[in-house]
């Protein structure tokens, strides 16, 4: 139920038609997981909390560190050394006291993926690392749950929405994970922080519109963000049909092998 | 009278971006096994299409080879 309060913090969105008090309504019992709450989950976070999504989960098993805070902005320097998940729930139960924040201090793994997913309704992909990646993306498939996937390296960013059955997968477009020195992590090639904080906005905005019910989302569209261009590309891509994974001949069975 | 020959580009932008310039025509596999690239594991862009393996590129064609990446 909103209260007055929610309804005078929620008024610019709920005037919108696409939204409106039914949308709201489905926002404050919708329940999203966001997987990572770094670059990407920082922003991700801020704008599901704002627009008053009910339940937010947060899995991260890091601790926040002093390097952290050039683009992981739901932490903040007295933070440093304390559990992500604790630091994010502080800073979004201060943010919006209305959103359920579930803390889930673990590394998402084989063993616990399902379990963890399940609860939830849509999945955000802010993990920094190809084999959170690709388990998230097998473990929403098994589970038929939308997933949002972001990456960030450098000065640019992609994003993919991806529904179960009905369009492509991450599998699809990368059907293995490239070797090491093709896909360093963010610090060995470096990011810029801005780079998370659009990408990771964009995938709030596909969360929001999953909810809702608005628009179109990001499915068979890979969208590129180049922030030295400040250039936004976007290439067509299909279901193929030698995924591993909801391709016609899978070979995967269970979530977790890249 | 000389022959003017083009070369195709490859952007490839991360993780360091490089540009490689190939003679071409050529198929998509054999670009990326020049390249020493998997694959299985980065995107091979044509302005806005993914190229599939089996494509000929032309030698005046720029591409762009996009590897999986997995910064959070």
């Amino acid at each position: 139920m909103r209260d007055d309060t929610s309804l005078e913090r929620y008024a610019r969105q709920v005037v919108l038609p696409e939204i409106g008090p039914a949308g709201q309504d489905k926002l404050a019992r919708a329940r999203v997981l966001i997987v990572g709450a770094g670059g990407l989950g920082s922003p991700a976070a801020f704008y599901l909390a704002a627009a008053g999504v009910g339940t937010l989960g947060i899995a991260d098993a890091d601790v926040v560190e002093v390097e952290n805070l050039q683009r992981q902005i739901l932490h903040r320097l007295p933070a440093v050394g304390r559990p992500k998940t604790a630091s994010a729930a502080a800073t979004l139960g201060e943010f919006n006291p209305g959103v359920r924040i579930v803390e889930h201090p673990v590394r998402v793994s084989p063993g616990n993926a399902l379990e963890i997913l399940a609860s939830y309704d849509i999945v955000v992909d802010a993990a920094d690392n190809l084999a959170t990646k690709y388990l998230l993306n097998d473990a929403c498939f098994f589970l038929d749950r939308p997933l949002v996937h972001g990456a960030v390296l450098r000065f640019e960013g992609q994003l993919l929405t991806v529904i179960p059955r009905r369009t492509p997968c991450f599998r699809c477009l990368f059907p293995a994970a490239p070797p090491a020195e093709l896909s360093p992590p963010a610090r060995v090639a470096g990011i810029l922080g801005t780079v998370p904080g659009v990408i990771g906005a964009l995938q709030a905005n596909e969360a929001v519109k999953l909810v809702v019910g608005a628009g179109e989302p990001a499915g068979g569209r890979l969208i590129l963000f180049d922030a030295l261009a400040t250039r936004f590309r976007e290439v067509r891509v299909a279901r193929n049909p030698r995924c591993p994974l909801c391709g016609e001949n899978p070979t995967i069975r269970e979530p977790g092998t890249m | 009278m000389s022959e003017v020959t083009r070369n195709m580009k490859v952007l490839v932008p991360l993780p360091q971006r490089r540009v490689y310039e190939l003679r071409g025509p050529k198929k998509v596999r054999d670009i990326l096994k020049e390249l020493g690239m998997p694959a299985e594991s980065v995107l091979v862009i044509r302005g806005n299409d993914l190229l599939t393996p089996d494509v000929t590129v032309p030698d005046d064609a720029e591409i762009e080879v996009r590897p999986a990446i997995s910064g959070g």
